[in-house]
């Protein structure tokens, strides 16, 4: 599976780019961002057709459950590659959402499984994979919970993923069978796509956050309004205010055959 | 098997050679030491020689030496003192200690001794208590019993060389085929030593011990060989018998017990080779532990344990408790024993220390913990030092605790980490290094000057481990010799980067230096500088710092062509990718910050500075920015003035601004405003009046900032302005004013004006002297000779205003005033006139000093103004119908800055709510009649008929009028008026109506519109929505047309400001049936105010209006509209404002593309309305990246105001400045509907 890494590597920078690229008030930022959600699905769908076939020293039930967790992630990004480029797609939103759930499950699963794979670690590496698993959760759920209790979850996520790194790497070293191991040696070594999910989400969470103090500037989409960000946050504030998609439908009737 | 209770003691001694007191359980041997101790008695000297493990050592301390004691040896004396030692890496001074402790003398003074001459150590042997010379004249003197006693104190000297082959092994003792001084004496002394005692027949006896293969460098001794030729023995192998009394005679002895089949087991698993006998008794050892160190029986299921053989060869009752043994190991323990076998057990037993030495240290250590990581690190480099590869032998290397752990060379590893490490490898039961441990507390520890030493070297040759170790460590000491020469090399080519390393061998090397990680200590590990240490440790530091520069210079020259043989084409690729990647995103993380908000402020502040240099833009542009700026920066504006050098530029751009400031609020109380006004009396004070190059200036300047002064002193009172400020300009004024009447030269178009402006002013607000009208008089009349040409040129019929536009003959009020005066001086004689005149007169007293103390502030006095009013309302009453009924002219408003002069009854002047003759009757002034018709009840007496209520209509139109501020404060300078007609009187003058005989000719739709819209502002839609439903939409362009002018495009505001509310509160139905009666232009100026409303809160609705006005403006042929030359009242300008606020790509090519229709005037607006509506929406960038390379300066400076107003306006949007606010984004809150 590591063999895909640089792949993935190539991707989340693209993504960075694209991301600043949007920042800095050009259009294709955001296309360029949907495109290479567009490479994640294919590298996911990859792993999932070709190279996971190939893992001979997994069980038939950790297989499965990547096999799944790759499935969900290559549809994730296909809708949000679709979205992107301003295509339609019926109850996107509630398609999302049952992937995002589907996820979730799988990562409690994959928390489930560090925790019992290592129940005589000592408690310092179990607590950096709860702050692992528990951030990617929390950053999934903070995309719908009401915007005050998202705040607090997504810095509660960033909080955890910071813990995770400092408990994990820089101070997390512990002797197990004489090794000196830290959760993040663990962590890399796991098959399953946790860690890209910690990644994509801490950068998409820390973006929301810095934008929400206005350290980062909105991200530009020219095919949206300029307001369409601001619709977004009030929307997440407070339900009574205008729905986005309501918004974003509008304006694109009003330009429909403009 | 029958447990014994009591420990047995171990009669095997695993890897270490036989010591004396364990000769007991030496066997197998007996013929061979009978051999060698026959020989020994005939020669004095004896080579004992055999290969590696053969028991040399054994057969000597355990065989010869317990066999000499006990008798078996001729010798002269029955006592035997033993001096033995080993050359290791200092033969002499060995020799010298072992000699010293057998004499009990100084190792200093034998080593002295021994250096001194060959026959030494015979001379200090017969000089001894040992040795009794029965020649010696002492002797003979003894009696018998003396003697006895003497013979019984002599002993034979027996002197052990043992491991002879070290002095071939260390490079101290044996370099480059030649014996080292050291080496020699001790071989002399040892030769000479066993020719003299074979001379005189002394008892000293030579024994050396040295692996056979060593054999043939001995010839570098010179005599050795004769010698050896003359007293070898070859320890021969064990037969099978003899290896069966080696296992199980010991066994019976010591009091264990050994099954046979055991024995029969071991004797068959012995295979040939060497290292059998080492191997044996290794595997005896751990047997005997296995066996509970002896408390059970011997048996093959401990041979199974260590690893002897196999579990599946073992009898079937013992295969359980196998099992259940094995289960028990770790897991990294278990793999140890996939191919067991006799010769495994040492490698077995050894490689399960390596593997649990770690703990074995923690354990022992306590919170000291290292890692298995650190403690195998320990182990193989201490291993790697003490062995080393000898003429392609793998032999022992013996070194300090101290030069091992400096070689290991890591911070937190001490000598008492690796010692402690080390121990477990010193343990009784492993025995692998020397020292051991035993139950002596001080061998429990090693100090770091202890000599370190494997036990036997059939660990290296048994522990693939220690071979690979020592293997490797050969291959890192070759390397470094051949790294050597070429370091030699570069170094003698004055280190020419020609002598560096090629990629080869670099790469080589550099694996090599990686791997083995060499530092000061290791490479002086293998110095040749051995009788210096300083002096090598030294060379050694000089040696590995040019090694690094070696090498790091090697690198640097091949760094290109490595990196792509090192990562590929594909990875480097990638690299490179990924870094553009990243470059790019800092670029685009660079620009986002250049794009935000805060920075475009910076950037267009930059801009519109540079701007202010410009002579095209004109001074109230550059005011207002300045202005702008000091909302934004404290400060900024006096700052900037005081660094203009150009005292005209200064001077203007301070009166402009100054105005500025009144025109945003006629109450300002900013600090700034005084700050100017000081700062333009100062700049003032500098100019000389009389000076022709600056008097248009000055008369222009000194009119206008009194006139501000004036204005300001009116609404702001302040007696610093009025009787200092003011008169103290005025003095300035009138030299400027007598300067011009006595001088023609300096005449400009503008002067006369101004002129008559100045004189005006001056005769107003300085209140001049008699004599100093009468020299203006004097100078100015046309009825003398002289001054007929000064009036002539200043005071011409027929003359406009510099724009053309306006009359100005004889320009107009001076004389205008005297026609008044003279008027009003004469006396009216009619009784209705007078009346007239008298009701006007306090009409207007009360209307004129209401508002001068609304304007001041001041509390209305109600009783006063009643008692003027009821005067007023007394004199009209006392005028006949008939003279009321007769027209007079009065004022009427023009447009914005002009009046027009009307003929209207006398009766409707009175009744006008207003005041409506005079000079400034076009202006709005107060409700305070109407207050009062009301309060006293007299709308039903004097408002009875359609003309009159038609005043009342007519009036609240004006009073209610926003004036198009911007547009008319920039021409001309008319200042807003804030008193309000609130809805309360509205709402009495409709009740009032409805009371009117004339009712029905009142037109509601005015107040109701304006009642609806003021309910909507203040949140009460339902008082909102029924005044709403009193609206006649029927009559509403029945309504619009009844106006004129402004008072129509006001007519028409309000009804786009009541649709805006309709759409915010989702009446959309109701807001579009409103705007229906207006034509499509005015329907699109609606339908934007309702998407503009709504889009303030994001309402998707916004869209639906914004579409429609779309959808009317592409219906509409602009060219064929009366007002297609008005480009404010274009619609498509308001269209291109609200696609700049919606923004996004296609939006804004909408927009572009109105605009592209547009003529030149319209256009210019056009795109400053899409930068205020962008910028409106926050998209600061994008605004300032809209302002075009055709603009003016002018545009492009009112475009940045634009963009900088609505920054100031977000970040200190206090009250101060809620006037600037007002004004510059006027032009996108009230439409101008009508040409201007």
């Amino acid at each position: 599976m590591n063999r895909n890494i640089i792949f993935y590597y190539i991707l989340l920078m693209l993504l960075v780019m694209g991301a600043f690229a949007a920042m800095a008030l050009n259009s294709y930022g955001v296309v360029l961002m949907a495109y290479t959600m567009l490479g994640f699905a294919f590298a996911f769908l990859i792993d999932l057709l070709f190279v996971l076939p190939k893992q001979q020293s997994m069980l038939k039930k950790d297989k499965r459950m990547l096999g799944a967790e790759l499935l969900l992630l290559a549809l994730l990004c296909l809708i949000y590659f679709a979205q992107g480029l301003d295509v339609r797609i019926p109850s996107a939103s509630m398609l999302v959402f049952i992937l995002v759930i589907l996820l979730i499950l799988l990562n409690v699963y994959h928390f489930y499984q560090s925790w019992t794979t290592e129940r005589n670690a000592p408690l310092k590496l179990k607590f950096a994979f709860a702050f692992y698993f528990t951030a990617i959760v929390l950053l999934y759920i903070s995309n719908y919970l009401p915007a005050s209790i998202s705040i607090v979850s997504s810095w509660t996520a960033l909080i955890l993923i910071v813990a995770f790194l400092v408990i994990g790497w820089w101070r997390g070293s512990v002797l197990i069978e004489g090794e000196e191991v830290t959760a993040m040696h663990r962590v890399v070594r796991y098959k399953n796509k946790s860690g890209i999910q910690l990644v994509i989400l801490g950068l998409v969470t820390a973006y929301y956050l810095l934008s929400n103090f206005n350290i980062l500037p909105p991200l530009y989409v020219g095919s949206m309004p300029n307001a369409h960000q601001q619709v977004v946050r009030e929307w997440r504030l407070d339900n009574s205010k205008t729905n986005p998609q309501d918004f974003e439908l509008a304006y694109k009737t009003f330009l429909r055959g403009k | 098997m029958k447990p014994i209770s009591e420990p047995n003691i171990c009669p095997y001694t695993g890897l270490r050679s036989f010591t004396e007191e364990e000769s007991l359980y030496f066997k197998g041997r007996d013929e061979q030491i009978d051999q060698v101790a026959r020989l020994l008695e005939q020669n004095k000297f004896l080579m004992l020689t055999g290969a590696s493990g053969e028991g040399k050592s054994s057969l000597i301390y355990a065989g010869l030496i317990p066999n000499a004691r006990a008798g078996f040896f001729k010798a002269k004396y029955t006592n035997w003192v033993v001096t033995d030692f080993r050359p290791e890496r200092s033969p002499v001074k060995n020799m010298a200690s072992a000699v010293a402790e057998t004499f009990g003398t100084q190792p200093a003074t034998v080593e002295t001794e021994l250096r001194r001459g060959f026959s030494s150590l015979i001379d200090l042997y017969v000089n001894s208590s040992f040795y009794t010379d029965e020649q010696d004249e002492t002797w003979i003197a003894l009696n018998e019993s003396d003697r006895k006693n003497k013979i019984r104190k002599s002993a034979n000297l027996l002197i052990i060389v043992d491991q002879f082959e070290e002095f071939f092994t260390n490079p101290e003792n044996y370099l480059n085929e030649t014996p080292s001084q050291d080496s020699q004496i001790v071989v002399n002394l040892a030769l000479e030593t066993a020719r003299i005692a074979l001379q005189r027949n002394l008892p000293v006896y030579v024994v050396c011990t040295m692996r056979s293969d060593y054999i043939g460098q001995c010839s570098a001794f010179r005599g050795l060989p004769e010698y050896i030729g003359f007293s070898q023995f070859f320890v021969p192998r064990l037969k099978r018998k003899e290896i069966k009394q080696v296992i199980e005679e010991p066994a019976v002895l010591s009091g264990n017990r050994i099954t046979r089949r055991l024995v029969e087991r071991l004797v068959y698993d012995l295979a040939e080779g060497i290292d059998q006998l080492p191997i044996l008794q290794h595997a005896l050892r751990q047997v005997w532990l296995a066996a509970d160190e002896g408390r059970e029986e011997m048996d093959l299921i401990h041979y199974a344990m260590v690893g002897g053989m196999s579990a599946e060869d073992l009898p079937d009752t013992d295969q359980s408790r196998y099992t259940s043994w094995f289960t028990k190991l770790p897991d990294n323990q278990k793999k140890f024993y996939v191919e067991p076998g006799l010769n495994k057990v040492i490698e077995i037993h050894a490689s399960r220390l390596y593997e649990g030495a770690w703990m074995y240290y923690n354990e022992n250590h306590p919170g000291q913990s290292i890692t298995q990581k650190d403690a195998k690190r320990i182990i193989a480099l201490t291993f790697a030092c003490l062995t080393k590869i000898d003429d392609s032998r793998a032999v022992r290397n013996r070194m300090t605790l101290a030069e091992i752990t400096n070689i290991i060379n890591q911070p937190t590893i001490t000598t008492s980490v690796v010692g402690g490490v080390l121990d477990l490898f010193r343990e009784s039961s492993n025995s692998f290094i020397r020292p051991y441990k035993t139950e002596d507390s001080h061998t429990h520890q090693v100090a770091p000057h202890s000599v370190l030493d494997i036990t036997h070297e059939s660990l290296i040759r048994n522990w693939a481990l220690l071979n690979k170790w020592a293997s490797q460590e050969f291959e890192f000491y070759t390397t470094f010799l051949d790294f050597k020469k070429q370091l030699e090399r570069w170094k003698e080519s004055g280190k020419s980067s020609g002598f560096l390393l090629p990629l080869g061998p670099l790469t080589f090397f550099e694996n090599w230096y990686n791997e083995c990680k060499p530092n000061v200590y290791w490479i002086d590990r293998y110095s040749e500088l051995k009788a210096d240490p300083v002096e090598s440790l030294k060379q050694s530091e000089i040696l590995l710092a040019d090694t690094n520069e070696f090498i790091k210079s090697s690198a640097s020259k091949v760094w290109l062509t490595r990196a792509f043989m090192k990562y590929g084409a594909r990875k480097i690729a990638t690299g490179v990718a990924i870094s553009a990647m990243v470059l790019l995103t800092l670029f685009y993380w660079y620009d986002a910050q250049l794009k935000t908000n805060q920075q475009v402020e910076k950037q267009v502040i930059a801009k519109a500075h540079s701007l202010l240099q410009s002579l095209e833009v004109s001074d109230i542009n550059k005011a207002t920015f300045l202005l702008v700026e000091e909302r934004l920066k404290n400060g900024s504006l006096m700052a900037y003035l005081s660094s203009v050098s150009n005292p005209k530029q200064k001077l203007e751009l301070s009166i402009a601004a100054y105005r500025l400031i009144l025109y945003y609020d006629k109450h300002a109380t900013l600090p700034l405003k005084s700050e100017l006004i000081d700062s333009i009396v100062d700049q003032l004070s500098t100019y000389k009046r009389d000076n022709p190059s600056d008097a248009t200036l000055l008369l222009e300047q000194q009119n206008q900032f009194v006139l501000l002064l004036a204005y300001d002193e009116y609404y702001n009172p302040s007696t610093r302005i009025a009787s200092e400020i003011i008169p103290g300009v005025l003095a300035w004024q009138q030299e400027v004013i007598l300067f011009f009447l006595n001088n023609h030269s300096p005449y400009k178009q503008i002067v006369p004006t101004e002129l008559n402006l100045a004189i005006q002013c001056w005769l107003t607000f300085a209140d001049p002297r008699k004599e100093d009208i009468q020299k203006v008089i004097s100078l100015l009349t046309p009825f003398d000779e002289a001054s007929k040409k000064t009036f002539d040129l200043y005071y011409v019929k027929g003359n406009y205003e510099p724009n053309g536009r306006i009359s100005s003959d004889y320009n107009g009020g001076y004389h205008t005033l005297a026609g008044e005066y003279e008027r009003l001086v004469k006396e009216v004689n009619d009784p209705n006139e007078r009346n007239f005149l008298l009701a006007m007169h306090y009409k207007r007293v009360a209307i004129l000093y209401s508002k001068y103390l609304f304007d001041r502030g001041l509390p209305l006095d109600q009783t006063q103004m009643d008692a003027w009013l009821d005067k007023a309302c007394e004199h009209f009453n006392q005028v006949s119908e008939q003279h009321l009924s007769g027209n007079v002219a009065v004022n009427y408003r023009y447009y914005s800055d002009g009046t027009r002069t009307i003929q209207s009854s006398r009766k409707h002047v009175f009744l006008y709510p207003d005041y409506r003759d005079g000079w400034f009757a076009h202006k709005y002034n107060t409700d305070v009649f109407m207050q009062y018709i009301l309060r006293k009840n007299l709308f039903a007496q004097y408002y009875t008929t359609a003309p009159t209520l038609a005043l009342v209509h007519d009036w609240i139109s004006s009073a209610k009028e926003v004036y198009p501020r911007k547009v008319i404060m920039e021409a001309t300078g008319i200042f807003n008026n804030h008193y309000e007609l609130s809805d309360t009187l509205l709402k009495e003058i409709l009740t009032a109506v409805d009371q009117s005989p004339a009712k029905s000719s009142f037109d509601k739709n005015l107040p109701v519109l304006l009642l609806t819209n003021f309910y909507f502002s203040s949140g009460d839609t339902t008082q909102a929505m029924q005044y709403f439903h009193q609206l006649d939409q029927t009559t509403l362009l029945a309504s619009s047309n009844r106006y004129e002018y402004l008072n129509q495009m006001y007519f028409l505001n309000q009804v786009m400001t009541l649709g805006g509310y309709l759409a915010t509160h989702r009446y959309h139905r109701e807001a579009l049936a409103l705007t229906k009666f207006m034509e499509p232009n005015h329907q699109v100026f609606a339908y934007v105010k309702a998407a503009d409303q709504l889009y303030q809160e994001y309402h998707p609705q916004a869209f639906t209006y914004l579409d429609s006005a779309y959808a009317i403006a592409n219906r509409i042929d602009f060219t064929n509209l009366p007002v297609a030359n008005a480009p404010r009242n274009d619609s498509r300008r308001m269209l291109v404002y609200m696609l700049g606020k919606v923004g996004g790509e296609k939006p804004a090519q909408i927009a572009r593309n109105y605009i592209r229709e547009l003529v030149e005037f319209a256009k210019g607006l056009s795109i400053q309305a899409m930068i205020q509506g962008t910028a409106t929406d926050g998209s600061y960038y994008k605004a300032m990246s809209i302002v075009p390379d055709t603009f003016t300066q002018d545009q492009e400076l009112d475009s940045y105001n634009g963009i900088l107003a609505l920054v100031a306006h977000e970040k200190f949007n206090r009250p101060e400045w809620a006037g600037m606010d007002d004004v510059i984004l006027w032009d996108y809150q009230y439409f101008l509907l009508i040409a201007i």
